[in-house]
C-alpha cells in the first residue's frame, strides 16, 4: 500500500517540525520589525497576500509536477519539456495575479490615502510579485525533482518547504522594493 | 499539458484566495483582545496557520497523485481515505504538540516572560485547534476530490490554494473559540 499512514507520517513529520520551528522564529523576527511595518500599513496588508499567493503558486506547481512524476509523463530532469512548460505557466500566472493585485491596490490609493503614490505602489507590488514568483517557481522545481530523485514522495515534502520559504521571500521582496522605490 | 485547462482552473481560484486572504487578515485584526489576554499566542499563530495549510495541501497533493495514478477510479475507497485520515491526524497532533515546546525554546526572543500557566493554556489551544481544524479540513479535502472527479477538474490545479485559504479562515475561527474558552477558564 503506497499510502500507508506510517509512511506519510515518517516522510512528513521531520520536515514539518523543522519548518514549524523556522516559522516560529520567523514570527519572532516579524514581531521585532513590526514597528517599521506599521509606518506603511499597506505593507502589513500585502505581506499575507504575497506569502499566500506565492505559496499557492508553489503548491499548484508542486502538485502538478508530483502527479506527472508519479504517473511517468514527466521525467525527473530539469530539461524535460513538461517541466519547462509547467514552470513557464507558473511564471505567467504569477505575473497575471500580481499584475491584477498591483492595479487593484494602486487604484485603491485614490480612494484611501496609503502614504504612497500610484506609481510607487505599482512598482512595489509588481517588483515584489516578480521576485516572489520567480524564486518560488525555481525552489519548487528544485525541491520536487530533488526529493523525487532521493526516493521521497514530493507530495509530502515540497509544500511545507515552499510555503515556509515563501514566508521569508515575500517579506524580503517587499522590504527590498520599498527600499528601492522610496529611498 | 493543457494550458487552457490550467489557466481556467487555477487563475480564478488564485484570485479568490487573494480575497480570502484579506478576509483572514481582517479576522486576525479583530482578535487583538484575546492576544492581550494570552501573551505569546500571537507568536505561534502564523506557524499554526501555515502548518494547517501545509498538512492539508500535502494531503490534497497526495490524493491528486492517487487520482492520476488511477487509484480513485472507484471513488474514495475506504483504505485510501482511512490511511490519509490517520496520516493527517497523527501529523496534526504531533505538530500541535511541538508549538508550545518551540515557543518555550525561543521565548528568550520575547520582550516579556511566558509563565508556565500561560504556556499550558497555549498548549491546550494548540492541540485542540490542531485536531479540530484537521477534521474540518480533511472533510473539505475529500469534498474537493469528489467534486473534482464529478466535474472533471484536475485537483492539482485547485486543491492547494482552496485548502490553504479555507484552512486559514477555519483555523482562525476555531482557534479564537478555543482561546476564548481556555483563556476564560484558566486565566
Amino acid at each position: 500500500m503506497k499510502y500507508h499512514w506510517k509512511n506519510i507520517f515518517k516522510e512528513s513529520a521531520g520536515i514539518l517540525a523543522l519548518m514549524a520551528f523556522i516559522g516560529i522564529t520567523g514570527g519572532h523576527v516579524l514581531e521585532s520589525i513590526e514597528e517599521q511595518l506599521i509606518l506603511f500599513p499597506v505593507l502589513l496588508f500585502l505581506v499575507p497576500i504575497l506569502n499566500g499567493v506565492g505559496g499557492n503558486l508553489g503548491a499548484v506547481l508542486g502538485a502538478r509536477l508530483s502527479s506527472g512524476l508519479h504517473t511517468g509523463y514527466i521525467e525527473a530532469d530539469y530539461l524535460d519539456e513538461e517541466v519547462k512548460e509547467n514552470l513557464l505557466m507558473t511564471l505567467l500566472m504569477g505575473g497575471m495575479v500580481f499584475g491584477g493585485l498591483a492595479i487593484g491596490v494602486s487604484l485603491s490609493s485614490f480612494a484611501i490615502p496609503l502614504g504612497l503614490t500610484f506609481t510607487q505602489l505599482i512598482m512595489i507590488v509588481i517588483g515584489a510579485g516578480v521576485i516572489t514568483t520567480v524564486s518560488i517557481t525555481f525552489i519548487t522545481v528544485f525541491t520536487t525533482l530533488y526529493s523525487y530523485n532521493k526516493n521521497m514522495d514530493p507530495d509530502n515534502v515540497v509544500i511545507p518547504i515552499v510555503t515556509t520559504a515563501c514566508d521569508f521571500i515575500g517579506i524580503v521582496a517587499l522590504v527590498l522594493m520599498i527600499w528601492l522605490v522610496i529611498i | 499539458m493543457n494550458r487552457k485547462k490550467v489557466l481556467a482552473e487555477t487563475l480564478p481560484v488564485l484570485f479568490l484566495c487573494v480575497l480570502g486572504g484579506s478576509l483572514a487578515g481582517y479576522f486576525l485584526g479583530s482578535m487583538t483582545e484575546i492576544f492581550e489576554l494570552i501573551p505569546g499566542l500571537i507568536v505561534i499563530v502564523p506557524a499554526i496557520i501555515d502548518m494547517r495549510g501545509n498538512i492539508c495541501s500535502a494531503l490534497g497533493s497526495r490524493l491528486g497523485s492517487a487520482m492520476h495514478l488511477g487509484m480513485l477510479e472507484k471513488g474514495l475507497t475506504s483504505d485510501i481515505t482511512l490511511e490519509n485520515f490517520k496520516g493527517t491526524m497523527s501529523l496534526s497532533f504531533f505538530v500541535s504538540l511541538l508549538f508550545p515546546i518551540f515557543l518555550l525554546i525561543t521565548s528568550f526572543f520575547l520582550p516579556f516572560s511566558v509563565t508556565w500557566r500561560v504556556l499550558g493554556v497555549i498548549a491546550l489551544i494548540s492541540i485542540s485547534t490542531g485536531v479540530t481544524s484537521a477534521v474540518v479540513l480533511l472533510l473539505v479535502t475529500f469534498l474537493i476530490i469528489l467534486l473534482s472527479i464529478k466535474f472533471n477538474i484536475d485537483p492539482d490545479n485547485v486543491s492547494g490554494p482552496v485548502l490553504t485559504t479555507v484552512g486559514d479562515i477555519a483555523t482562525l475561527i476555531i482557534m479564537f473559540g478555543f482561546a476564548t474558552f481556555f483563556g476564560g477558564l484558566f486565566l
